[in-house]
């Protein structure tokens, strides 16, 4: 007796389990890709609020609302929480609802690393913040910790160094996570050279993660050892150097800005193909590109310390060397304008923040070029233009990035479409805001107005108080997007499978929302 | 992956294996390229007197490794159905069997089983005398569906 039977068992429609502890064990990439999401909308928060308290101290000259001390803690919690709470998260979500199914796996391939790499940063950020409640206040000294400065810091030291621990566990274990999700996991027929540009970016980004984090976490525990165990790595009165400290923070440091610009590549390079009705121009370009960038985010890490006192040669080296980064960064901007060159072009949303973000990550390009200008460094150095261009390159490139894919892939993650006019109006206001915000910091630096005070000479008055004016409008136009990404999930228009027109790729082939668990079909890879 | 054979006298077979896109050789490739940039790093950092560097760029790669190793074994499972004149004989494991179950022939019956939650995979069982064993978790929705028929076919 042989017989096949398709048994129609009770079949309930409620997918995942219900209640708390279904977001607390769960390991499914798209569970995860939220919560990540969630967090680092939180973050963004979290650290916009702590921006808001430093622009509104600084819209006039004199000591108004905070102490100076709390002003530095402000300065450096807001950076810390920003690119680690905010920014990385952001991209790691991404990854994770994305990525498994951009290269048609079921899942990621380490699902409960990939839960335990979420749920450390809850508490990693807990005991950061939790540093402005004990003696001496959170940590001041900035967020690259120099030494000795940062030794002088109160009870909260060795809190933000264990809390930094944690958030570099978290992103190792990502990045592990999507490279063997990335080599191991992707359909029949999905060759390296297939694989969509963001998920190309964030291979190489992973790589460079899991290349400098030992460096920091080794840097960061040296500090410890200084302060609590005798040892003088950072001491120059034990033998050792603090220039040295630097030269490691920063060999972290710049790739990290590379960390948190790569992904954003890889988004405006899956949207403009998408709103321009065209293939991405130059794909293996782009590819190179982003390797040669992440090359060459090795070997420039002292232009962020010219002014230390090193060798004219080693000026020269790092000068040129930081110059070659323009050579392939040229090239996407290159790729991403003749991508749209004669291309049926719409201006949905998602398409406004990628070109935002194409102009205006150039403008922080161009004013970096200047900064790799040694003898001009001098001049610029730990002033306002340097906040401004590396403002203009997280905020308007990175979180503009964010902001786009949030808006590209919601209607595939909720099944519901944002409301387009309300998505416009908050590009419009961010786009005005954010460049009163910090446009006229760059004037405020070659003025000489130096970062991380809380007072100033009165020249600098009115353009510090235009700058604050824009942050204003800025925070309030991100609770508008919160309200936006709010409504999206609750309701609105159904959206397709395909969501946008001209969109290409397997994420569209599934519906949306998309099953809890993507492919119980072989994808099918053009 | 199904791979459908046929042996003599009447014996066939069917192999099963998970889709893996990472060869062994691909990892060990990868893994090498890795380790050298990491451990020349690390080993500039140590003789600069920096030695925090090294332990946590070991224990990042010991990591890697671990979880390269996991993904390979995971892509590695096989499982081989034999259908022969009296046994039905399922096979199981990484390099060789490790698990391996007889169902009698006459008695054998194919169920492909809805999930119980909508978007959830099917389960593939094959049953006999109150034992049920399932195969092929592993293969997506249209390969398992395929292998049900074939294994109707051939029961």
């Amino acid at each position: 007796m042989t017989t096949v039977t398709d048994t129609h068992e009770d079949h309930h429609d409620h997918g995942p389990a219900k209640g708390l502890m279904r977001w607390v064990t769960t390991t499914n990439h798209k569970d995860i890709g939220t919560l990540y999401l969630i967090f680092s909308l939180i973050m963004f928060m979290v650290g916009g609020a702590m921006a808001m308290i430093i622009r509104l101290e600084l819209f006039q000259p004199g000591l108004q609302f905070v102490d100076p001390g709390f002003f530095n803690q402000m300065t450096t919690v807001h950076a810390l929480v920003m690119i680690f709470g905010a920014v990385m998260p952001a991209f790691v979500g991404l990854a994770n609802w994305m990525l498994p199914i951009m290269v048609g796996g079921p899942d990621m391939a380490l699902p409960r690393m990939n839960n335990w790499s979420f749920w450390i940063l809850p508490f990693a950020f807990a005991m950061l913040l939790g540093t402005f409640f004990m003696d001496g206040g959170a940590p001041a000294g900035g967020w690259t910790m120099y030494p000795p400065l940062v030794l002088q810091g109160g009870n909260g030291f060795p809190f933000m160094i264990f809390a930094i621990h944690m958030m570099g566990i978290s992103s190792v274990m990502g990045a592990i996570n999507v490279i063997v999700t990335i080599l191991n996991m992707r359909a029949p027929g999905m060759t390296l050279m297939k694989m969509p540009l963001f998920v190309w970016t964030w291979f190489i980004t992973a790589y460079l993660l899991i290349a400098v984090m030992p460096v920091l976490a080794g840097a960061v525990t040296m500090l410890l050892t200084d302060r609590f165990f005798d040892t003088t790595f950072f001491n120059a009165a034990g033998g050792g150097d603090p220039v040295l400290f630097q030269h490691i923070f920063w060999f972290f440091g710049h790739p990290e800005v590379y960390i948190l610009i790569l992904p954003a590549f890889g988004i405006v390079s899956q949207i403009i193909p998408t709103f321009a009705r065209k293939p991405l121009f130059g794909y293996s370009s782009m590819v190179y590109a982003t390797s040669s960038i992440a090359f060459l985010s090795f070997i420039v890490w002292a232009h962020h310390m010219f002014t230390v006192g090193m060798p004219l040669q080693g000026e020269l080296f790092f000068m040129y060397a930081t110059m070659l980064i323009a050579v392939p960064t040229g090239v996407k901007v290159f790729n991403w304008i003749s991508t749209m060159w004669k291309g049926s072009m719409t201006f949905e949303t998602p398409m406004l923040f990628s070109i935002g973000f194409v102009i205006m990550f150039t403008i922080g390009g161009f004013s970096g070029l200047m900064l790799a200008i040694a003898p001009a460094d001098f001049q610029y150095h730990d002033t306002y233009f340097v906040v401004a261009h590396f403002h203009y390159v997280l905020v308007t490139g990175a979180i503009y990035a964010i902001m786009a894919s949030v808006y590209y892939w919601i209607p595939k993650w909720t099944g519901h479409m944002y409301n387009e006019k309300m998505g416009q109006w908050h590009f419009w206001i961010s786009t005005v805001s954010v460049n009163v915000l910090f446009f006229p910091q760059h004037f405020l630096g070659l003025a000489g107005m130096p970062r991380r005070i809380p007072d100033y000479s009165v020249q600098f008055a009115e353009f510090n108080m235009w700058s604050s004016i824009g942050s204003f409008v800025f925070g309030l136009s991100q609770v508008f997007f919160c309200y936006i990404v709010y409504k999206t999930i609750k309701g609105g228009e159904k959206a397709t499978d395909q969501v946008w027109e001209g969109a290409e790729g397997l994420e569209w082939t599934l519906p949306s929302p998309p099953p809890y668990h993507s492919f119980t079909q072989a994808p099918e890879i053009k | 992956m199904i791979i459908f054979g046929r042996e003599e006298k009447g014996m066939r077979y069917i192999v099963l294996r998970p889709n893996s896109s990472l060869s062994t050789r691909q990892a060990l490739i990868f893994f090498a390229g890795i380790s050298m940039v990491f451990l020349l790093i690390a080993c500039i950092f140590l003789c600069m007197g920096l030695r925090m560097i090294l332990p946590f760029s070991g224990l990042e790669l010991a990591v890697l490794a671990y979880c390269l190793i996991l993904a390979l074994k995971k892509g590695k499972v096989q499982e081989v159905i034999t259908i022969s004149e009296k046994p039905v004989l399922v096979q199981r494991g990484l390099e060789e069997v490790e698990k391996q179950e007889e169902l009698q022939m006459g008695w054998v019956q194919v169920n492909l089983e809805k999930p119980t939650h909508r978007g959830y995979p099917s389960s593939l069982i094959i049953r006999s005398h109150g034992r049920r064993i399932e195969v092929g978790h592993f293969l997506v929705e249209s390969e398992r569906k395929k292998l049900a028929k074939q294994l109707k076919q051939w029961l």
